[in-house]
């Protein structure tokens, strides 16, 4: 998904979608009343009616809104004014994302990034919306045989700040917020691969894959340099399984030589046999995860120019 | 790795067997910190749930910009003690030490254990193992804590 950041007015949008809050109790917010006014008092006449009380997360799409050059307008509740804060930002948010994304459009202007949030400035909200949209419009189908189309999926948001002079922070705070989301989703696609597919092996392929793509340098260690090193432990662990164990180590140097790096390091165990004790049957279906978090925050790390290094382990084990 | 040795108790500790070995690895680079994430215990989603993580670290100052970057991307993490207290579990009649205590604090003395590999630098570990997963009809992993962990490396190298 596309994300821009502009400032203007919603009834002067020309979009499929103008979305505005109403905050509980059936008080519109400031692009809500722009909107209400530009109408006539269309707005304001569907909320005395109650149909939109402003309770948080609740949407209303309405379409044709006279005097608004946008082809509908969401309305999204906000919950009570003085609630609002990072939390009901979020939720807020989240809610006017998943129904666009079932609606026609293919874009939209949020409005909800010109709402006050406490001790929260323009950056922080911007970065938000961008995370929240990229989590509410994910899907894992890498492993469906005939992937479900969505059938008109949401391809571009318009973030509004609320002056012009928001805008290059707004615009710096978008690719973070895109930055995060894309290290999210590798993770979760890395965590929702089943542990056949992922195993060991394919980490450190992804790994070496991500490493070219990002500039990072790669190395895998395998059985003889583990065993060189003495890594009794490790071992003792990948040992279990027919899958030989792989020991990642991703490098980023983007910060001058001198410069102590920061290290992660994740375990990355893409199955869980349980060991000598089972665990329940309901978690069996979800043991402990299989990806491993340094490599998921490689593509986000690797923004920022410090040198940082990533030790990363993987092991694996099969049934006993 | 590190020359301690270890009395596997429980098979089914074994991230923490991993990562031990890792930890000791990350030695050579002399980093200014270390992190080690890991769904590491059941004992961390009774404790907190799914909403906050665990961290546990042998630094304040590092546990505070870690729980600070988890406030400021949303991504919430909350601090657990590693107190020499808990260690005592640990004993071994063979080893140096085991891979499990009892079930009383469990994700206390699962990271007592990891602290025992992390004694060369500052060192922070966080047990996911409540926030990594959603289940129900959203059943699948969060992406968490990643936005934790950039906040927190863009904040290092603001600082920097």
């Amino acid at each position: 998904m596309e994300f821009t950041i502009k400032s203007g007015s919603p009834e002067k949008q020309r979009s499929a979608c103008v979305v505005v809050g109403v905050f509980d109790n059936r008080k519109p917010s400031l692009s809500a009343e722009l909107i209400d006014r530009a109408s006539g008092g269309y707005v304001s006449e569907i909320i005395r009616r109650g149909d939109m009380e402003g309770k948080l997360g609740s949407t209303l799409l309405l379409h044709n809104v006279r005097g608004t050059l946008a082809d509908r307008v969401l309305l999204v509740g906000l919950g009570k004014e003085r609630d609002f804060r990072e939390r009901e930002f979020r939720t807020a948010t989240r809610a006017a994302v998943r129904l666009l994304n079932e609606t026609g459009s293919y874009e939209a202007v949020v409005y909800l990034t010109e709402e006050k949030v406490k001790r929260r400035e323009v950056a922080w909200r911007v970065e938000h919306a961008v995370v929240v949209a990229m989590e509410a419009v994910y899907r894992f189908d890498e492993m469906k045989s005939q992937p479900a189309d969505v059938r008109r999926p949401l391809r571009k948001l318009t973030l509004s700040v609320p002056q012009r002079s928001d805008l290059t922070a707004g615009e710096a705070a978008a690719a973070r917020g895109l930055a995060i989301a894309h290290g999210m989703d590798l993770a979760r696609d890395l965590g929702n691969l089943p542990g056949n597919i992922c195993t060991p092996t394919y980490l450190a392929e992804r790994a070496q894959a991500l490493a070219k793509e990002l500039d990072f340098s790669c190395q895998v260690l395998d059985r003889p340099q583990l065993e060189e090193l003495k890594m009794g432990s490790f071992l003792s662990v990948t040992n279990g399984s027919e899958q030989p164990p792989k020991f990642i180590v991703l490098e980023y140097n983007g910060a001058g030589k001198k410069q102590k790096p920061l290290v992660l390091v994740g375990k990355g165990i893409t199955f869980d046999s349980g060991g000598i004790s089972i665990k329940p049957a309901h978690d069996m279906d979800h043991t402990w995860s299989a990806s491993s978090p340094p490599a998921k925050t490689c593509p986000t790390a690797a923004r920022p120019s410090r040198e940082t290094s990533f030790a990363a382990c993987r092991g694996r084990r099969s049934r006993f | 790795m590190s020359g301690q040795t270890v009395e596997v108790l429980n098979t089914d500790a074994e991230g923490r067997l991993i990562l031990c070995d890792a930890l000791t690895y990350a030695e050579r680079y002399e980093p200014t910190a270390v992190v080690d994430i890991a769904t590491l215990t059941g004992a961390m989603v009774i404790a907190l749930g799914h909403i906050a993580c665990g961290v546990f670290s042998n630094s304040d100052s590092l546990a505070r910009a870690l729980l600070g970057a988890g406030e400021e991307a949303f991504d919430r993490a909350w601090q657990m003690p590693v107190w020499e207290d808990y260690h005592e579990v640990l004993n071994s009649n063979f080893a140096d030490f085991a891979n499990i205590g009892d079930r009383a604090g469990g994700s206390i003395t699962a990271a007592c254990f990891l602290s025992k590999f992390a004694r060369k630098y500052d060192w922070a570990h966080l047990d996911i193992a409540g926030i990594a997963w959603k289940e129900g009809k959203e059943k699948g992993a969060t992406g968490r804590p990643v936005p934790l962990l950039a906040t927190w490396l863009l904040a290092q190298e603001g600082a920097a």
